[in-house]
């Protein structure tokens, strides 16, 4: 009966994401993803080696854009992984009390139904590290080995991910005897060779790309990365429960309960093997911050499953001693936040209120102040030729591009065509808005139209 | 009520500082639930229920505030 009514919990959650997966538009960074996906491969792998990415999950977008690239069709691989997920969560579980709970909690976790909506890796990178735990657990080192070159072509953090399961790989093998008893099978013994000669294949099929790390340390900037601070990791913390978009006026209650329960939980994950999954990426995350921030929450919704077997084992634990507080303050967090993940219908207020304006002029060449503007348009309006112009501002929004990426998406700093339109105010920050004042004076003007943060202005050529 | 907690949170304009009163506020109140446990076998009286009912409150007081 209990099981009927998960599965049932778990269909409806996973029906309802579905159904809302092109409820809102794409932002910058999945828009980025739908760019790369328009281009052809050799051009895609030069825009991701001259990003911050790896290029795993931009060429199954790649695929996936030939069938179907409308918003439906991009998010629809991250769906899909978040569901693979589901599965591994099952298959690591399966002989634990813990199970239905683990994995109610996870289907209906905000970040992962988030994630798994948005044209992005993270469900990937979560399915990744599961399948590579699971392969751990059953001692499938072909899979391991497999999973982990995925991993490190996925993500940047799979290189943090490989590294804790090549710890806890270690730890398990540490356990078994150097010679079996006569009566087991040889499988029992601990075999240290076939252990590192497993991490070592992937870590020589990375060799190429590691080349490209190295010269991608260069291009890690930008806002989203978090300064290391203790104020910092706490607002990671937050954002692994809190959506980013939860209501702003109970999001102070709502983020006193997601520490209560996050360090009343903490101490449930008792085995040393999910300490370890759970606790040493973010640990690792923070060391590595020292040097270069790198410390971000949604690269960390692979341990979510592991840190939700936690808070099972929690609330189980709880109800079964009569103390109703801790499962209570949980389920209410749990609860709205899903809630609020699934009925938000905006992730980029500006991309609401700018593309609909754009798309009604006829233009054929469309100049932007920066790159955010450029990627985004270049989705929603592809008939037109986008160019970026050379504002000289240093760019403070989201979106910040190397050349290389720049030209390989086509995105060139020059002028060209009969019609422009040049759209500044929302994306633009007071110096490309200056810059843009300059500019615009050999152009007449022709429409003007004010949006809520700021105005679209048109020009056309003299 | 209300307004102290506005006061309060004025002072810790910052986010870090804000988010570290809210992690160490979690702190205390999961240490006196922890604390309410162990006194209670001592002092044979169950105060473990108080220390319940002064999260919720805690929590329901930081429902009325704004960031």
């Amino acid at each position: 009966m209990k099981r009927a009514v998960i599965y049932i919990v778990i269909l409806s959650v996973l029906l309802a994401r579905y159904i809302t997966l092109d409820n809102t538009m794409l932002w910058y960074d999945e828009a980025f993803t739908a760019n790369l996906a328009m281009i052809d491969i050799n051009k895609l792998i030069v825009a991701t080696a001259n990003d911050v990415h790896p290029p795993l999950y931009y060429l199954i977008e790649k695929g996936m854009c030939a069938i179907d690239c409308s918003e439906m069709g991009l998010r629809f691989p991250s769906f899909l992984f978040f569901i693979a997920s589901l599965l591994m969560v099952y298959l690591i579980f399966r002989d634990d009390e813990n199970l239905w709970i683990t994995l109610l909690f996870t289907a209906t976790s905000a970040l992962a139904l988030r994630y798994a909506s948005e044209a992005r890796m993270y469900t990937l990178l979560m399915f990744l590290y599961l399948l590579g735990f699971y392969a751990i657990k059953n001692r499938k080192f072909v899979l391991l080995s497999v999973s982990i070159t995925l991993l490190l072509y996925t993500h940047n953090y799979g290189i943090i991910y490989s590294l804790v399961l090549f710890v806890v790989a270690m730890l398990e093998e540490i356990k078994r005897p150097v010679i079996a008893y006569p009566w087991d099978s040889k499988d029992t013994e601990a075999n240290f060779v076939k252990l590192l000669t497993t991490f070592s294949v992937p870590g020589v099929l990375y060799m190429p790309w590691l080349y490209v790390l190295v010269k991608q340390l260069h291009f890690v900037h930008g806002t989203h990365w978090l300064r290391l601070s203790l104020g910092g990791i706490l607002l990671t913390l937050q954002e692994l429960f809190i959506p980013l978009d939860f209501y702003s006026d109970v999001k102070f209650a709502f983020t006193i309960i997601a520490f209560i329960v996050l360090f009343v939980s903490l101490r449930y994950l008792r085995q040393s093997k999910m300490v370890i999954v759970t606790i040493l990426p973010i640990l690792i995350a923070v060391v590595i911050s020292f040097y270069q921030p790198v410390l971000l929450f949604r690269a960390l919704l692979p341990v979510m499953p592991f840190l939700y077997y936690s808070i099972g084992r929690m609330v189980v634990e709880n109800i079964r001693k009569r103390k109703f507080i801790y499962p209570a303050l949980f389920i209410a967090l749990h609860i709205i936040t899903c809630i609020n993940v699934l009925t938000v219908d905006e992730r980029d207020k500006n991309v609401r209120d700018i593309i609909p304006l754009l798309s009604s002029q006829q233009a054929n060449v469309i100049l932007h102040t920066n790159v955010e503007s450029a990627i985004l348009s270049r989705y929603y309006l592809p008939h037109a030729t986008h160019y970026i112009l050379d504002t000289g501002c240093v760019e403070q929004n989201i979106g910040s591009l190397s050349k290389g990426t720049e030209n390989a998406l086509g995105l060139n700093r020059k002028n060209d065509g009969q019609l422009y339109i040049y759209a500044i105010g929302p994306f633009t920050t007071s110096c490309e808005y200056n810059f843009a004042k300059s500019y615009k004076q050999e152009y007449q003007r022709v429409y003007t139209q004010r949006v809520d943060l700021g105005e679209l202005e048109v020009y056309a050529l003299h | 009520m209300t307004e102290y907690y506005t006061k309060l949170l004025q002072i810790y304009a910052d986010s870090d500082r804000v988010l570290i009163m809210l992690a160490g506020v979690a702190l205390l109140l999961i240490l006196a639930d922890k604390l309410s446990q162990k006194i209670t076998p001592l002092i044979g009286f169950d105060i473990s229920g108080i220390v319940e009912v002064l999260i919720l409150i805690t929590i329901i007081i930081s429902f009325t505030v704004r960031l």
